[in-house]
C-alpha cells in the first residue's frame, strides 16, 4: 500500500471519527439538528451541547492525541528505546508533581495567570523530568536500567505528590484530584487556543528536525559525521517533548498509554523509520485514537462519561498488544 | 405492644468483630416516625440501639446501653454504660446533634477542627483540650488510643473491619457507626437525635427536640400544599466530568418537594444520587428556575469560573443561584452540615423563602445565600 493510500485512509478516518464524536453522546441529537447547530447559532439546547460541549472536546482530543503520540515518538528516538514514553520514564509523574505544587499551592482559578501558569508548571515539570533522565542516560548506558530509573523517578514524584495532597486543603485537593482523573471536556476557549497554538508550533519545529532525527537513529557518532550538532538537536527534542507532553498534561490531565503505544502502531502501519512519515503518521493516528477513545467513553451503555484514561488503557492496550504480536517483526 | 421476646438475627460474616453484631434477644421496639437506619429497643434494665451500616440494611450493629449493672444477655452486642464520659465525633453533623442535646461537654475529640463551626469546640481544639484525630483524613489510631474516648461517633466507611478496628475495641473504645446520611428524608436525619441521646441518658430532651422540629416542619409544609405554581429546581455542580444530582428518593429531593418546588430530576425511583454528565443536565435543567447547592461558590462569578458553559442555564441568567454556605468559617467548615442537617425545619424554611418568598415574608435565610 502506498503512503498516499495510507494517509488517505487515516485522513478519512480522522474526519469520520471527528463527525462521530460530535454526533454521539448521552443525549441523542438527530443529524439534521446537528447540521442546524453549525448553520443557525440560536441558543437552543442542541446548539449549546454540540458547539459548547462536543466540538471543543473533539478538538481537544485531536490536539492531545497527536501531541502525545509525537512526544512519544521523539522520546523513543531520543533514548533509542522503543519502550520510552512520557509515562514510562516518569516524565508525566514529575509533570504531575509540578502541577500539584502549582494547584495545591493555591494557583487555581480562571485568570489569565492560571491559564498560562498551569501549562508552564506542567511543561517545566516535564522538562525537569526529561533533563534528569537525560543526565542519568549519560552516566548509565544500559537501556533497561534507564527504564527502571525512570520508573523509580515516577515513584518518587508520586510519593511527593501524595505528601502534598495530604497537606493541602479540601478545595485545592478536590481541584487537583479532578485534574488528575484526566478529561477532554473541560478544555475550551483560551485554554483550547493555547493548547492548539503550542502544539502547532511544536509540530512546525519538528518539520525542521526531520533530517537530524533520522540521523540520530544511526547513533550519535554517525550523526555527528553527517554534520549534525548533536547537543543542539537533543536540546531541541527535549524542549519539544516537554512542551508537547506538558501542555497536554496541563489542560487534559495525565493521559497514559498514547505516547508509548502510538509510535509503535505508526511504525507497524507505515513500515518505515523515516521521521517525516512518523511525524505525520503519529499526528493522524494519535488524533484518531483519542477521538475513538472519546467516542467509546461517551457510549450510552456506560450511562456516564468514563474518564478518558480508563478508555485509553482498557480498550487501547489489548488492541495494540494484538497488533504488536501480529507484527512483532515490524517493530523490531 | 407484644410481650413476646423476639430474637433478632442480624447479619454475620465470620470474624470476631462481626460475630459481635450477630444476635441479641430484644423486646419492645420503639417505633421511629421517619428514620429507618436505626432501631431503639426499650427494655426493663437497658436500652438497645441497632444501627444499619449499609444501604441495603443487610448488616447491622447492636449496642446494649445500661445504667446500672451490666445486663446478662445471651447476645454478643457492644455493651456501653451510660452516660458515657467522653465522645469522639468524626463528623461535624454529630457535633451539631450533641449541641442540640446539650452534650457538647462530652466531646473530647473531633476529626478536624477546620470543619467545625461551633466556637466552644474550636476554642477547645485550639487549647488542645479537644484532640483532632483525623487531620489528614485517616483516623490516627495511636492518638485515638491515647485520647481513649468511650465511644466514637462515625459514619460507615463501607469496610466494617476498618470501622470496628480491633485495636480500638481492645482498648475499650466502641465505634458507634451511624448511617444517618442514608436516610431519604431530612426529618429522618433529625430523628437520629433519639439515637444519640441514648448514650447520655437524654431521651426526653431528644424526644421534645424532635417533636418541636417535626411540628415546625409539618406546619411549614402545609404552607406550600396549596401552591399552584411550583418553580423548577436543580442542584449541585459537576465534579470533573460527573454531575452528581440528588435522586428522586433522596432527602434533598424530599426537601425540594416539601418546599413547593418541582425538582427536575424526580422522574426516577433511585435513592442517593444520580451520576450524570453535562449534556444530560443541560438537556433537562437549562430552563429550570432555580439552581441550588453550588459547592464552594460565593458569587455568580465563582460559578462561571468553574465552567464558562454554566451561563447557558436560565437560573444562572436570572441569578436564581442559592448556595448553602451562608454560615461558613475561614477554614471552610459549614454550619449547614453541622446544624442544618439536625434542624430540617430550618432548612425547609430557607427553601420556602427561596421558592415562595411571599409565604414567609419575615423569614431571613439562615443557611442559604443568594449568589450575585
Amino acid at each position: 500500500m502506498s503512503f498516499t493510500k495510507r494517509y488517505s485512509i487515516l485522513i478519512i478516518s480522522l474526519i469520520g471519527l471527528f463527525l462521530l464524536d460530535i454526533t454521539s453522546g448521552t443525549i441523542f441529537i438527530p443529524l439534521n439538528k446537528i447540521w442546524n447547530c453549525f448553520t443557525n447559532h440560536a441558543q437552543v439546547v442542541e446548539s449549546i451541547i454540540v458547539l459548547g460541549f462536543r466540538l471543543p472536546k473533539a478538538i481537544a482530543a485531536i490536539c492531545a492525541g497527536s501531541a502525545l503520540a509525537v512526544a512519544g515518538m521523539l522520546m523513543q528516538t531520543f533514548f533509542k528505546n522503543p519502550l520510552a514514553g512520557p509515562y514510562v520514564l516518569g516524565v508525566n509523574s514529575v509533570s504531575s508533581l509540578s502541577v500539584a505544587l502549582f494547584m495545591l499551592g493555591g494557583g487555581t482559578g480562571n485568570s489569565f495567570f492560571h491559564s498560562l501558569g498551569l501549562p508552564l508548571a506542567s511543561s517545566l515539570g516535564a522538562l525537569a523530568g526529561l533533563m534528569l533522565i537525560m543526565f542519568i542516560a549519560k552516566k548509565i548506558h544500559n537501556q533497561t536500567h534507564i527504564l527502571l530509573i525512570g520508573m523509580m523517578i515516577g515513584f518518587i514524584a508520586g510519593a511527593w505528590q501524595s505528601v502534598l495532597e495530604y497537606l493541602s486543603n479540601a478545595q485545592h485537593l478536590k481541584n487537583f484530584v479532578i485534574w488528575n482523573m484526566a478529561s477532554l471536556s473541560n478544555v475550551m476557549d483560551t485554554d483550547l487556543l493555547i493548547l492548539f497554538s503550542v502544539i502547532v508550533i511544536c509540530f512546525a519545529v519538528c518539520l525542521f528536525l526531520i533530517k537530524p532525527l533520522n540521523a540520530l537513529l544511526l547513533g550519535d557518532e554517525q550523526a555527528s559525521l553527517l554534520g549534525i550538532n548533536i547537543s543542539v538537536i537533543k536540546n531541541c527534542v527535549l524542549v519539544l517533548t516537554a512542551l508537547l507532553s506538558g501542555v497536554v498534561t496541563a489542560y487534559c490531565g495525565p493521559i497514559g498509554f498514547v505516547g508509548l503505544a502510538l509510535p509503535h502502531l505508526v511504525r507497524i502501519i507505515f513500515k518505515t523509520t523515516h521521521h517525516l512519515h512518523q511525524l505525520f503518521g503519529n499526528i493522524l493516528m494519535g488524533a484518531c485514537f483519542l477521538l475513538l477513545c472519546d467516542v467509546i467513553s461517551n457510549l450510552p451503555l456506560f450511562e456516564i462519561t468514563l474518564p478518558i484514561n480508563i478508555i485509553t488503557s482498557l480498550f487501547g492496550a489489548p488492541f495494540v498488544l494484538w497488533l504488536i504480536f501480529k507484527n512483532k517483526n515490524a517493530i523490531s | 405492644m407484644s410481650l413476646v421476646s423476639c430474637l433478632l438475627f442480624l447479619s454475620s460474616c465470620g470474624n470476631q468483630e462481626k460475630s459481635k453484631r450477630n444476635a441479641a434477644s430484644l423486646t419492645h421496639p420503639q417505633k421511629n416516625n421517619y428514620a429507618s437506619y436505626f432501631k431503639i429497643f426499650k427494655e426493663e434494665n437497658f436500652s438497645a440501639l441497632v444501627t444499619y451500616i449499609n444501604t441495603q440494611k443487610t448488616d447491622s450493629v447492636v449496642y446494649i446501653l445500661y445504667k446500672g449493672e451490666k445486663p446478662e444477655l445471651s447476645s454478643n452486642a457492644y455493651y456501653i454504660k451510660t452516660p458515657v464520659s467522653s465522645v469522639a465525633s468524626l463528623a461535624s453533623v454529630f457535633v451539631g446533634a450533641l449541641h442540640n442535646l446539650q452534650c457538647l461537654n462530652y466531646i473530647t475529640a473531633v476529626d478536624n477542627a477546620d470543619y467545625i463551626c461551633n466556637p466552644l469546640i474550636k476554642q477547645k481544639c485550639a487549647n488542645n483540650t479537644i484532640q483532632q484525630l483525623s487531620k489528614t483524613g485517616a483516623l490516627n489510631i495511636e492518638q485515638t488510643l491515647v485520647c481513649k474516648p468511650d465511644i466514637i461517633l462515625a459514619n460507615p466507611s463501607g469496610e466494617p473491619k476498618k470501622d470496628f478496628d480491633a485495636r480500638l475495641l481492645k482498648a475499650g473504645i466502641t465505634p458507634v457507626i451511624c448511617a444517618d446520611y442514608y436516610e431519604n428524608s431530612s426529618l429522618a436525619r433529625a430523628e437520629w437525635a433519639k439515637a444519640f441521646a441514648l448514650f447520655f441518658n437524654k431521651e426526653q430532651v431528644a424526644d421534645s427536640l424532635f417533636s418541636s422540629i417535626e411540628k415546625n416542619y409539618l406546619q411549614l409544609k402545609t404552607l406550600t400544599d396549596t401552591c399552584t405554581h411550583k418553580p423548577t429546581v436543580f442542584s449541585e455542580i459537576k465534579i470533573g466530568d460527573v454531575w452528581f444530582v440528588p435522586s428522586a428518593k433522596s432527602n434533598m429531593a424530599q426537601l425540594f418537594k416539601d418546599a413547593g418546588a418541582d425538582y427536575i430530576f424526580s422522574d426516577n425511583d433511585k435513592t442517593g444520587s444520580l451520576s450524570l454528565n453535562l449534556e444530560q443536565v443541560i438537556n433537562k435543567a437549562i430552563n429550570a428556575d432555580y439552581w441550588l447547592n453550588l459547592h464552594h461558590c460565593n458569587s455568580a462569578e465563582d460559578v462561571i469560573k468553574l465552567d464558562k458553559r454554566y451561563d447557558v442555564f436560565n437560573a444562572y441568567k436570572k441569578r436564581n443561584l442559592y448556595n448553602n454556605n451562608a454560615l461558613i468559617n475561614e477554614a471552610g467548615g459549614n454550619a449547614y452540615w453541622e446544624y442544618g442537617l439536625n434542624h430540617s425545619d430550618e432548612l425547609l424554611a430557607d427553601l420556602i423563602k427561596i421558592f415562595h418568598s411571599n409565604l414567609l415574608p419575615n423569614h431571613t435565610l439562615k443557611y442559604y445565600k443568594q449568589l450575585k
